[in-house]
């Protein structure tokens, strides 16, 4: 019994051998993985990471619903990338703006989209959030769809992710098939050229005060 | 049966009435019709839907609604049984009819849903999604007065799914039914709803740009799970602008 278990000379030299090779082909793959590492792989593990992240403040219960909106939000400004978003709402009408405008949308528009969804954890309730595949789209981007679950309703979630200078940043979020881009772009879109990109960025603002006082009385 | 098939022939020869001499935008056409009309509905479902859904909230459980809601659903079955076959989806048709014969014996007439613990799927498939998938377009999107987003495809889907509807064969207080799952419908979704209203910059676009999204999508089902797919109309939603859009005057 403890003869088998200790190993003799040689055996430990064929154990050593053989480790060290293992050794050295696991430190080959992993200097090579980041070369080789598929980017919906890193995508995924960017949004399950993210995922964790909120879930771990959503099920903190030493912190007030108060707190637990601002480390989403938080969170929220680091893994999306609200110029980007911008940009892609706006399309060409953000040939057509000042610096000065275009600050002033990105500044508004991310207040207005994190306002929100700070509303939205109100009513959070222990759904289950879940990735169930992902995709390589153009440019590089990666789309990761999830399903929520609550109850027995199912809400299909995709995201789509892009490598910036900065990492993986979210740059749309896709609910059932309706592209938040896409919906703020038909919206803007409307807006600009009945009234104005002054315009649209006033209303930006006073929804952003409206969602704010809501927030309060609640 | 026969006044509300005849009542909803009659509005969508309306909309082709004023269609006939309405321009709008590409993505909208009929608008002319539309924004006056989602101003009508908005303004029903302020004054009376609204008000009447809080009532009802108020007087019942949120588990109660629930299960009133699953039991309209679970009624609802043929529709979706049928537009499953009418795709081909044998497996979706045969879930949705172990689900219905499940939830209306042990799920008490589907008031509950042990379907879904036991591992049948519900798919969400109307007559709307079935011509859709023969290749019928759907249409320019359409308001229809009392019913919502629609367009002139879906509202024929949406009249073929009411009338498969085993409440419009059977002996019972039908208004009163209707008229009951419209108000807990409305209750159940009434945040959604009064957040979309607060985050629209302009909610009748928000409506019509979510309804013909998630339509497109519905018909796409499984091998589309976002707008991005190559060749569709959002092919380069996710191009910059500076280096792919470029200015009017300078195309």
């Amino acid at each position: 019994m403890l003869d088998r278990s200790r190993p003799d000379g040689s055996r430990r030299a064929r154990i050593i051998a053989a480790a060290s090779l293992a050794a050295l082909l696991l430190s080959a793959t992993a200097f090579a993985n980041p070369a080789v590492a598929p980017p919906e792989e890193e995508a995924r593990r960017f949004v399950q990471q993210t995922i964790d992240d909120v879930m771990a403040i959503l099920h903190d219960s030493g912190l007030s619903l108060e707190e637990k909106k601002n480390r989403v939000e938080d969170l929220a400004y680091e893994r999306f990338d609200f110029e980007l978003i911008s940009r892609l709402v706006l399309a060409r009408n953000w040939n057509t703006m000042s610096e000065q405008q275009r600050r002033d949308f990105v500044d508004a528009f991310k207040k207005h989209l994190s306002a929100t969804y700070r509303d939205t954890l109100d009513s959070y309730r222990d759904e289950k959030i879940e990735i169930q595949s992902s995709r390589p789209e153009a440019r590089g981007d990666v789309t990761v769809m999830t399903v929520v679950r609550e109850g027995g309703d199912v809400t299909k979630v995709d995201y789509r992710l892009r490598r910036t200078d900065n990492g993986w940043r979210g740059i749309d979020v896709i609910i059932e098939g309706v592209s938040l881009v896409q919906n703020f772009r038909s919206q803007t879109q409307e807006i600009i050229s009945a009234e104005g990109v002054d315009a649209l960025i006033q209303k930006l603002r006073s929804k952003q005060i409206q969602l704010d006082t809501g927030t309060r009385k609640s | 049966m026969k006044r509300s098939r005849g009542g909803c022939i009659a509005w969508l020869a309306a909309a082709a009435l004023v269609a006939g001499c309405a321009k709008g935008p590409p993505e909208d056409p009929w608008q002319s019709w539309n924004r006056p009309m989602f101003r009508v509905n908005e303004a029903a479902d302020r004054w009376v839907l609204r008000p009447v859904a809080l009532g009802w909230t108020f007087v019942t459980f949120e588990e109660m609604r629930l299960a009133v809601r699953r039991f309209f659903f679970n009624l609802a079955f043929p529709s979706r049984f049928v537009s499953s076959l009418g795709q081909g989806e044998g497996q979706k048709a045969a879930d949705e009819a172990g689900r219905f014969l499940l939830n209306s014996t042990v799920g008490i007439a589907g008031l509950f849903d042990p379907a879904t613990h036991v591992g049948f799927p519900r798919h969400d498939e109307d007559f709307g999604q079935m011509f859709g998938r023969w290749g019928v377009p759907p249409g320019p999107y359409l308001v229809l007065p009392g019913l919502g987003p629609s367009s002139p495809r879906d509202a024929v889907g949406s009249a073929l799914d009411l009338l498969t509807n085993p409440l419009l064969w059977l002996d019972v207080p039908i208004y009163g039914l209707g008229a009951l799952n419209v108000v807990n419908s409305r209750a159940l979704a009434d945040d959604e709803i009064e957040r979309a209203r607060a985050t629209a910059l302009d909610f009748y676009v928000f409506v019509r740009d979510a309804y013909v999204q998630n339509r497109a999508a519905a018909v796409a089902d499984q091998e589309q799970r976002s707008p991005a797919r190559g060749g569709g109309p959002y092919d380069d939603l996710y191009d910059l602008p500076d280096d792919l859009y470029e200015l009017p005057d300078e195309e």
